[in-house]
């Protein structure tokens, strides 16, 4: 039975650990990260800047920047542990196995080459294919993005496209491979709200169709709850709830959650003034000053002794997985 | 209407974006004009909040710079409690600036990292009450204290603080000429949720204390919701709505302020499917004739292409287009 799960599994992170030694000690951004996802499955990442999100983004592509290095933990990629694999096997997996869209669609697109030439040199690097075969892919990879008049803009160069259409050149980038799963950092942040629209639709259909798992990291709870299957919320380098995005958003169930979601303010429809916003005290520390045990315990309203002084560890039960006391010792009683 | 403290009138703003001279010859181009922001008129009640939301290219920022003073209309007036500071004498407009002060979008950028928090903060009080530094000293401390920062800080310099402390430093030091009109360039985009939402009750409770009128400018329309009273929609330098906020949110009836209400994402939108209009925002230098949005518009015809419409009301909202009220909805 649980063979049989994790076979289904098309990735499956195992308490990984990111650390960057420093000459003032040892940081971990990212600190015992489990999460997994399932072909075809959406799961958004969220959490605030420093939460450690697009670390662990990073650490599945295999480009981490020294010196940064994976510490602990495990990264299984189809059944395969790709996390002690060198550059060199990394290479082959990534664009293959693995796409990547990054926040700005200018800087992860070359300049110097028009967009064809870069959609081609990608097919051809992963797939065995002629010139004019990766020609013809790069077309349809185009007309797949909805690019208008594709094969008159197949030979532009970057700077020729608006914002929207180079992000969809960068996802039309990321998927020629044909990957199993595309790690999608931010992807639509640097657009205007009706460009993101289209961009994420875009990106949900293409990866329903095509059965592509997708690792969607945003800090936008707006864009997890109309784009994702299952979301896992992050502080300060851990996961501190994870689960189906509804249950997650509608009740959430971690103190951070909570505080998180009310304190978005929302454009739902309402009669008279809007509530006031629930704040937070406090800010995410720094990597320098992760307190001990919860990192949340200093800002969290409920914080008990137990909390200052060990982890919670991540614990599941139907409705999704939570690392607090407060929830594992209501089930006690 | 007329005695608002904030009285926007026709304001207009070119910019000259052609190259120079010697390439335009040799090219054979012609000049190029940018219209960043063209007749745009609105009124800002004293305490109230005016929000103005738009996309990239709309002129929120523009207006902005037009208000405290930045940059000079091309045509057009903006008055202030009924002074224009583009006609002003030097008296009148140095009494006129102190009752102005800005917040800026990135609190990294706005602070200078060679000042500690005290010089910062009482700089512009410095400026316009030339008091002793012991006066400087209590008035920082005080207004640290509005803020919600401790004293202590007043020693310390940026890059001791997080953003969100950051911006409260940039609060405290656009209060400390006790200004009656604030505006704010995007304050929170560059925040975390968590901390926008402690700056966001700090500005609401300072504008119930202090009485201040805010000009607040952000592409955030749940922010929007937040904080305004009304809401100004830009589209390409021109205001296509105006609506008291419930209104505008309920009830909204420019094609594109509905577009851009049907794009923002919603906490609420499980499995949601958006029915939101294709293209993007054209090119500002050689914008669509007629109403801007027509490429776009789902309800096009023929006039939209030719002439701008002439704003029309209805139940308090003020918006330009051609079709009639009931079939947009």
């Amino acid at each position: 039975m649980a063979q049989e799960n994790t076979e289904k599994l098309l990735l499956q992170l195992k308490d990984l650990v990111v650390e960057i030694p420093t000459r003032r000690g040892t940081l971990t951004p990212v600190n015992g990260v489990s999460m997994d996802i399932k072909p075809g499955e959406i799961l958004g990442v969220v959490g605030e800047s420093g939460a450690g999100k697009s670390i662990t983004g990073t650490a599945v592509t295999g480009l981490l920047e020294k010196p940064a290095r994976i510490a602990g933990g495990s990264v299984i990629l189809d059944g395969e542990e790709i996390s002690k694999l060198d550059q060199g096997a990394l290479r082959k997996i990534r664009g293959k196995e693995v796409g990547a869209i990054f926040q700005d669609p200018l800087t992860s697109l070359n300049p110097l080459m028009t967009v064809g030439e870069q959609l081609a040199e990608t097919a051809l690097a992963h797939l065995k294919i002629s010139r004019n075969e990766a020609r013809a892919r790069a077309l349809q990879a185009l007309i797949d993005v909805g690019i208008p008049a594709a094969e008159n803009r197949i030979d532009g160069y970057p700077h020729e496209f608006s914002g929207g259409m180079r992000q969809r050149v960068v996802i039309a980038l990321a998927l020629i491979g044909e990957p199993k799963l595309v790690i999608a950092d931010e992807p639509t942040t640097a657009l205007d709200v009706s460009v993101q629209a289209q961009i994420l639709a875009l990106l949900r259909k293409l990866c329903n169709e095509r059965h592509t798992g997708v690792m969607l990291i945003t800090h936008d709870m707006g864009v997890i709850a109309e784009t994702t299957d299952r979301v896992a919320v992050m502080y300060a380098g851990r996961v501190v709830e994870i689960g189906r995005t509804r249950d997650v958003l509608t009740q959430p169930r971690h103190p951070y959650t909570i505080g998180l979601m009310s304190a978005t303010p929302t454009t739902a429809v309402s009669t008279g003034a809007p509530q006031r916003l629930n704040q937070i005290p406090g800010a995410m520390p720094g990597l320098m000053s992760i307190p001990d045990g919860c990192p949340f315990h200093p800002r969290c309203d409920h914080s008990m002794d137990r909390c200052a002084t060990s982890v919670p560890p991540l614990i599941a039960d139907a409705v999704g997985s939570v690392a607090c006391y407060l929830v594992e010792n209501a089930k006690h009683v | 209407m007329s005695d608002a403290f904030v009285q926007v009138r026709g304001l207009t703003r070119h910019f000259d974006v052609s190259k120079p001279l010697l390439n335009r010859v040799l090219q054979m181009e012609s000049r190029k004009i940018l219209t960043a922001v063209e007749d745009v008129t609105f009124d800002i009640p004293r305490g109230q909040t005016f929000a103005l939301v738009g996309e990239s290219g709309s002129g929120k920022s523009t207006i902005a710079k037009m208000l405290v003073g930045l940059l000079k209309p091309s045509a057009g007036n903006v008055l202030i409690d009924g002074v224009d500071l583009a006609t002003a004498d030097v008296e009148q407009s140095d009494q006129l600036r102190q009752r102005i002060q800005m917040i800026f979008q990135d609190p990294y950028a706005s602070l200078n990292p060679r000042w500690r928090v005290r010089e910062i903060v009482g700089e512009p009080y410095a400026a316009f009450h030339n008091p002793t530094s012991a006066e400087i000293s209590r008035r920082v401390d005080e207004l640290l204290e509005k803020v919600g920062l401790p004293a202590r800080d007043a020693s310390k310099y940026p890059h001791q603080f997080s953003g969100g402390q950051r911006q409260r430093i940039g609060i405290a030091r656009a209060l400390a000429s006790d200004p009656e009109l604030i505006v704010c360039d995007e304050p929170t985009s560059a925040l975390d949720v968590s901390v926008q939402a402690q700056v966001l009750n700090l500005m609401r409770d300072l504008q119930n204390d202090l009485g201040l009128t805010y000009l607040f400018i952000t592409h955030d329309l749940a922010v929007v919701r937040y904080m305004a009273d009304q809401v100004g929609v830009l589209y390409l330098g021109r205001l296509i709505e105006s609506a008291p906020r419930e209104q505008l949110f309920n009830r909204p009836n420019h094609p594109y302020t509905q577009m851009l209400l049907e794009s923002a994402p919603r906490l609420d939108g499980f499995d949601r499917v958006h029915e939101s209009g294709g293209g993007e925002i054209p090119d500002p230098i050689n914008r669509p004739s007629g109403c801007h949005f027509h490429p776009r518009c789902p309800h096009v015809f023929e006039e939209c292409k030719t002439t701008f419409p002439a704003p029309k009301q209805s139940d308090g909202s003020t918006f330009s287009c051609h079709l009639e009220v009931e079939s947009t909805h």
